[in-house]
């Protein structure tokens, strides 16, 4: 949900350090990131954060998942081989081989930008490279 | 879609996309829309998820079954396949109808309308003509086409306006106006015709054709035809307040038939018209010639494993010829027959027919005839030979009235009638142009013995001459019907060969001799007794039948029926055809029948004129009268998507003057034709007719 | 001139001893009175051949007219359309026989000329079932040498 971003970040991993002077700290092996509903795995996750406290991650992985609960109580489910997450402007951008499953629904795509204020997600493909998008039509009920 | 049926996913291909969870979906750059069946490419595509939209744009190129539509915009909701698509081409009907419109409106699955367009179902090459309308409906669920306010353009020319057409889109009928008749003839002056189809049910259907002659005024006819499991039959009736000769005028045709019962049948054929000449002005040449005695007739009958009855109610309403005046036949109220072959073993075939008929006719004397015909033969056969013979006994009983009902006293005729059948065949084996064949030869004779009776003085109801047939040689009577049977001491000799192929048994060739010898003079006729000479003819004429098929696609039949004793052709009948190939088929025949007092001949052919023309024609000539019967020319043009076939056909009516048919008749493919269509008169006139031109369904 | 008595070259006696005839119509049982006459049994057990006449129509159209436009000539056309099963393989499908005759016409003895043509259609049937015989006889032959090779190379194989 959009609250997840107040809740505590908690970060586990094989291991990790910290880099005092850039206040960046790297973990490798099985990082497994909890955020509210959010869950993040990757093999390789590297955080900091600005001074007003914005936290920013890169990370890769054979793939990289997220699992998030929105706030209609649908599930978003992604996956892509690297991530960059911009905290200060609530941007996920997914990169090389990325998909986002919302409900059945569904974008894949080279690059897939995912604007967490407002859900409004971007897809690129490289020259030659296609996206593609699976729409499961509302119900009749729903809809309507 | 049902509500029940999952809806089928959307499948959207793109350069690039962009999402608005939950509101809409867009996606720019060599877009593909897949869904179920339908497939969209476009520039750009959005879908919107609140009210299940399509929107594309620029350039749009929609398949869907077979049909492809394009256009500059799309907006259509999904799941109703309801919307529009701008400054649209389309392509449907397996790819035969093609058009262009300002736009298209989906209504649903398979229901199109196309608003201020055009529709054709010529190629972009062709192009010969489209029909354009301000707005036109395309339903292919119920197979039927719509369109109103428009025109039809033919060689880039606008032919007619039209406030509504309606037309089938799978060739199939519909209730509707079917495309007006147009024709014109010497006797009614110029025809149109606009027939409509009423498709009641599935076995009931209905046709009522206006019709307005030029000189005649308004008809009005109607056609119902009704089909069930056990009986079917078709109403007929049209009528008109002809302007020429101010009375009412109409003829009724009524034929049904039907099972009672598993071995039960009626039918019923009762046909009236209102006048001698209805025929002759207002029927086409068939109609004319064979309708003279037209048939009123109920009959009831009954097969049984080896015995068969019928009872039959039947009159003639007769159309007098004022040049040429006809004896109207007598009417048979009631007729009753039967035959019953019992087995009575010992490889015995027995056959006992008999008759009761009352004849009646307000002209001429009428009565009672009974008849019983009880006959016993043996036939023996093995593979190479065969000996039948057989006795009967012929008796005839007659009670006579006159015309006005007087008695005139009974008469009755109690004759033996014996007859030897017996035959051999021969056969061998060869090839002929490069093919196995078998050839056989049959020799036959047979002998007849039939005593003298005066028949003179006994009425004729239905006997007559009959033709010298292979069928009449082994008959036991000259005279057709039963009222004169002629003496006979005669011996009928007669060869016959036939060339089969031999694997599949088919006959390529046949030819046949025979003739029959008297040996007494045969002294009864049709009216009257031949009076005794010693110089008689002593041989019957003589036959020759011949006819098969020759190399070069030639085929030929020929008979000859020859007097030898003075050495005049009683009937002569030469057919030749020469078929090479497709639409090409030439006739000649040459006929003389004294009988019939005809000698005539006719050419009559179908040959292709290159570049989609095709000729037909057809002369008839008698020589006895030296002056034309039938002449007929015609011109058959296949466009590809269209078809005009032009013809006229002169020929002599009942009172010796002419009449001159014209037909016209455009036909749009798929649409229907526009005029009338001679083809059932060029098949009538041209033996070996194709037809040059079908047209293609939309479905 | 190589005429032999029928019955001693190939084409001898028809090739089966039983058969059953499907349809009442006049070629039916003209066909039912010719087999007996050739010896062979009719029968709706296990007959050898089966033979279905599918229909049969007959067809009159106006040959030729006179002066006054009456009809001089009809043609009348019967077309008997049969099928013939061997022990349930097909020999003939749907095969089409027509046959034609003239008949000059006089409107004048409408009542005699219609039982000319009844005696017309009558002979046509009688001509239209031997022919009918014939066309069975070579496709039983055909059939009949189309299976007897197989027979034996099936047997050449089994020999190796």
């Amino acid at each position: 949900e959009t609250a997840d971003r107040e809740k505590p970040m908690n970060i586990t991993a094989d291991n990790c350090s910290l880099d005092q002077k850039t206040q960046q700290s790297v973990c490798v092996g099985n990082v497994v990131v909890t955020q509210g509903t959010l869950v993040l795995r990757a093999d390789k996750l590297t955080t900091r954060q600005d001074e007003k406290g914005n936290q920013f991650a890169q990370g890769e992985g054979r793939p990289v998942r997220f699992k998030q609960k929105l706030d209609t109580g649908e599930m978003l489910d992604a996956e892509s081989l690297r991530f960059d997450y911009d905290g200060g402007k609530g941007l996920m951008t997914l990169i090389d081989k990325a998909w986002v499953k919302r409900n059945q629904d569904m974008v894949v795509g080279d690059t897939i930008t995912y604007d967490m204020n407002t859900e409004y997600y971007q897809a690129q493909s490289k020259t030659g490279g296609r996206v593609n998008i699976t729409l499961m039509p509302k119900k009749k009920e729903a809809s309507k | 879609q049902t509500s029940d049926q999952p809806e089928p996913p959307i499948f959207i291909e793109s350069d690039e996309a962009s999402a608005q969870a939950g509101q809409y979906t867009e996606a720019k750059g060599n877009v593909v829309i897949n869904r179920d069946t339908l497939e969209v490419h476009s520039d750009w595509a959005k879908y919107n998820l609140i009210s299940d939209t399509v929107h594309a744009g620029n350039k749009v190129v929609m398949t869907k079954d077979g049909d492809t539509l394009t256009g500059t915009r799309l907006d259509m909701s999904v799941d109703t396949r309801e919307g529009e698509l701008e400054q649209a081409t389309y392509l449907m009907g397996q790819g035969l109808a093609r058009g262009e419109a300002v736009k298209v409106l989906f209504e649903g699955k398979d229901k199109y309308r196309i608003q201020s367009g055009s529709m054709t179902t010529c190629t972009p090459e062709q192009n010969s003509w489209a029909l354009h309308a301000r707005e036109m409906d395309l339903d292919y669920t119920q197979n039927y086409g719509q369109a109103w306010h428009g025109w039809l353009e033919f060689q880039s020319v606008p032919v007619f306006y039209y406030p509504w057409v309606d037309f089938p889109l799978d060739g199939g009928r519909k209730t509707g106006f079917l495309m007006p008749n147009v024709a014109y003839s010497s006797t009614t002056g110029l025809e149109l015709t606009v027939p409509f189809y009423w498709n009641i049910a599935p076995n009931f259907d209905a046709t009522i054709t206006p019709s307005y002659f030029g000189e005649r005024g308004l008809m009005l006819g109607g056609e119902f035809r009704y089909l069930q499991p056990s009986f079917g039959g078709v109403i007929r009736a049209e009528g008109i307040q002809d302007k020429e000769s101010e009375t009412n005028r109409y003829s009724i045709l009524f034929q049904h038939s039907q099972q009672l019962a598993d071995r039960l049948r009626l039918d019923i054929n009762y046909q009236r018209v209102s006048d001698d000449h209805y025929f002759v002005d207002f029927g086409d040449r068939l109609s004319v010639a064979s309708q003279v005695n037209l048939p009123q007739e109920a009959i009831l009958s009954y097969s049984g494993s080896n015995w068969s009855t019928y009872l039959r109610a039947q009159q003639y309403q007769t159309l007098q010829n004022t040049s040429s005046p006809i004896t109207p036949p007598y009417s048979r109220l009631p007729q009753w027959y039967f035959s019953y072959n019992p087995d009575l073993g010992g490889g015995t075939q027995t056959s006992i027919t008999g008759e009761f008929t009352r004849f009646r006719s307000d002209t001429q004397n009428q009565g009672d005839r009974s008849w019983i015909y009880p006959t016993v033969s043996l036939p023996w056969a093995n593979s190479y030979s065969f000996i039948t013979p057989k006795i009967g006994v012929n008796a005839t009983y007659y009670s006579n009235e006159s015309a006005s009902g007087q008695d005139l006293g009974t008469q009755s005729r109690v004759l033996p009638i014996a007859s030897v059948n017996s035959g051999l065949f021969f056969e061998r084996e060869g090839t002929l142009l490069g093919s196995n064949v078998v050839q056989t030869l049959e020799p036959q004779l047979y002998y007849l013995y039939i005593p003298f009776k005066d028949q003179s003085k006994l009425p004729n109801y239905d006997s007559g001459n009959t033709d010298l047939s292979w069928s009449q040689l082994f008959a036991e009577n000259k005279f057709s019907g039963n009222d004169r049977i002629n003496d006979a001491n005669q011996v009928t000799l007669a060869l016959n060969t036939r060339l089969f192929d031999d694997d599949s048994g088919v006959e390529r060739f046949y030819a046949g001799i025979g003739q029959r010898f008297y040996l007494s003079q045969p002294k009864v006729e049709l009216n009257g007794t031949a009076a005794s000479s010693n110089q008689y003819n002593s041989a019957s004429d003589f036959l020759l039948m011949m006819g098969g098929n020759l190399p070069y696609d030639l085929r030929f039949n020929y008979t000859l029926q020859q007097d030898l004793s003075n050495g005049t052709t009683q009937r002569s009948d030469l057919n030749l055809n020469w078929s090479p190939g497709e639409y090409k088929t030439i006739n000649a025949r040459y006929a003389v029948n004294r009988l019939t007092h005809i000698e005539q001949g006719s050419l009559s052919g179908q040959w292709p004129l290159g570049a989609g023309w095709y000729g037909v024609a057809s002369y008839t000539h008698s020589f006895i009268d030296n002056q034309s019967l039938e002449s007929l020319a015609g011109l058959e043009y296949n466009g590809g998507c269209w078809a005009l076939r032009l013809a006229a056909q002169r020929y002599v009516t009942t009172n010796s003057e002419y009449k001159t048919n014209y037909f016209i008749l455009l036909e749009l493919g798929g649409l229907a034709g526009i005029g009338m269509n001679p083809i059932s008169t060029l098949r009538q006139s041209i033996p070996g007719y194709a037809d040059t031109y079908t047209s293609p369904k939309l479905r | 001139c190589g005429f032999h008595l029928r019955g001693q070259g190939p084409n001898a006696k028809p090739l089966f001893a039983s058969a059953q005839v499907i349809g009442n119509g006049g070629t039916g049982q003209e066909l039912s009175k010719l087999l007996t006459l050739l010896k062979v049994n009719l029968t709706s057990q296990n007959p050898e051949i089966k033979i279905q006449i599918v229909s049969e129509t007959s067809d009159k159209q106006v040959l030729s007219v006179n002066n006054n436009g009456q009809v001089a000539e009809y043609r009348i056309y019967y077309r008997i359309r049969f099928s013939a099963f061997k022990a349930g393989e097909t020999l003939l499908d749907d095969n089409v026989l027509t046959l034609q005759r003239n008949l000059s016409w006089d409107e004048s003895s409408v009542l005699s000329k219609e039982s000319e043509e009844a005696n017309l259609i009558k002979e046509m049937q009688r001509d239209g079932a031997s022919q009918m015989i014939r066309r069975i006889n070579s496709a039983a032959k055909k059939n009949q040498t189309a299976n007897t090779p197989a027979a034996s190379s099936a047997s050449g194989v089994a020999a190796q």
